[in-house]
């Protein structure tokens, strides 16, 4: 018996960073996966924070995933699209960021074992100790493929790594059926 | 007509001692829900065994406008040590804006006590790994109240510049918190705990 909210993995990152962080052989006994992330990144020239990819089954083809945002960044907010995996910012090593601040992301992935298309929504913060040079927003993703989810890439999009502390966490969801 | 008491489910769906029962990842650790006026909401003793917390509020209080503003403090610290960020919605306009250097956050709208009656706002709070010293603490608010007519929805990020571990939450508004209001406290766990 799965039970409603179920944990699953976990990864906190060690000394040094990581490149990505994979969740493999995801079992296909729930209805929905939930991600909760905590990262920063190495990168030092995202004045914005760094950006987080989604790939699912080995799939690196980012040209396989499009998604939709809405966000807020300091007295300004905009929408946009892309041809992309990207799902979320997340604090960095710039010059505008502050130390020890990390990302604060929830990735909502329904019906992940289905032979649909399949989408999720994300919702995101990369805070900063600042007025300017924070972002917060809401991602809608959509991956290409029809099928079930078996395992989850995540990586920092400008090519650094994951700094020591960041954390991730798959949860599955189980639905009465 | 067959009927099966899940109370005392194991997870091999065998008959167990309620001690047994593994409730999974989302833990309830504490509800507050007013039965008069209050003014402040103080969760005290957070245990530290979980990964996560998310408060899940339903609000309304006796500010004399539409709505009124959350605030939340932890672990008592009033000094100016605590940013906001907001994007929010009103209905025809998106907006965005900072509170930075402040004593609390200000984090997001509930019901005040010239919106129509009975109407609250609803909001739910995720704060990430709360007892990580190495971390200072973000959350991530998404919530609104809507008075058929005005309203406002959004998402809230706030910052506490302190790598302590949380170990107490307080949660105030300009008003005081009206009857019915009411706040849950859940723990989430990591996988392995």
């Amino acid at each position: 018996m799965a039970y409603t909210y179920s944990k699953i993995a976990t990864y906190n990152v060690g000394s040094g960073g990581i490149s990505s962080v994979s969740f493999l052989n995801i079992p296909q006994t729930y209805t929905d996966l939930i991600i909760k992330a905590s990262p920063d990144s190495t990168y030092t020239a995202g004045s914005y924070g760094d950006g987080l990819g989604l790939s699912y089954n080995n799939d690196k083809t980012t040209t396989n995933y499009n998604n939709r945002y809405f966000y807020g960044y300091d007295s300004s907010s905009g929408s946009g699209t892309q041809n992309a995996n990207t799902v979320a910012l997340f604090p960095d090593d710039a010059a505008t960021m502050t130390n020890n601040v990390f990302g604060n992301i929830e990735i909502y992935i329904p019906r992940y074992t289905s032979n649909n298309i399949k989408s999720s929504s994300i919702d995101f913060a990369s805070e900063v100790n600042s007025a300017t040079n924070w972002v917060t927003g809401f991602y809608s993703s959509r991956w290409n493929n029809t099928a079930p989810i078996t395992s989850i890439t995540l990586s920092p999009t400008a090519g650094f790594v994951f700094k020591q502390y960041s954390t991730f966490h798959l949860y599955g969801v189980k639905a009465e059926v | 007509m067959a009927s099966i008491s899940l109370k005392y489910k194991s997870k091999s769906g065998n008959l167990t001692a309620p001690g047994d029962v593994d409730p999974g990842a989302m833990i309830p650790i504490t509800t507050t829900t007013l039965t008069t006026t209050t003014a402040t909401i103080t969760f005290s003793d957070i245990p530290q065994n979980y990964e996560h917390l998310q408060i899940r509020g339903f609000g309304r209080s006796n500010r004399a406008a539409v709505n009124d503003i959350i605030r939340v403090r932890y672990n008592g610290d009033t000094g100016s040590n605590y940013a906001v960020h907001v994007l929010n919605g009103d209905g025809s306009l998106a907006e965005s804006f900072a509170n930075t250097t402040q004593t609390y956050q200000q984090v997001y709208i509930i019901g005040g006590n010239n919106a129509t009656s009975g109407v609250f706002g609803a909001f739910i709070t995720d704060i990430l790994d709360y007892s990580n010293t190495n971390k200072n603490k973000t959350l991530r608010q998404l919530g609104g109240t809507d008075n058929n007519g005005n309203g406002v929805v959004g998402l809230s990020s706030g910052l506490w510049m302190s790598t302590a571990a949380i170990n107490s939450i307080t949660i105030t508004a300009i008003g005081s918190f009206l009857q019915y209001s009411s706040f849950a406290l859940y723990g989430i766990k990591r996988a392995g705990a």
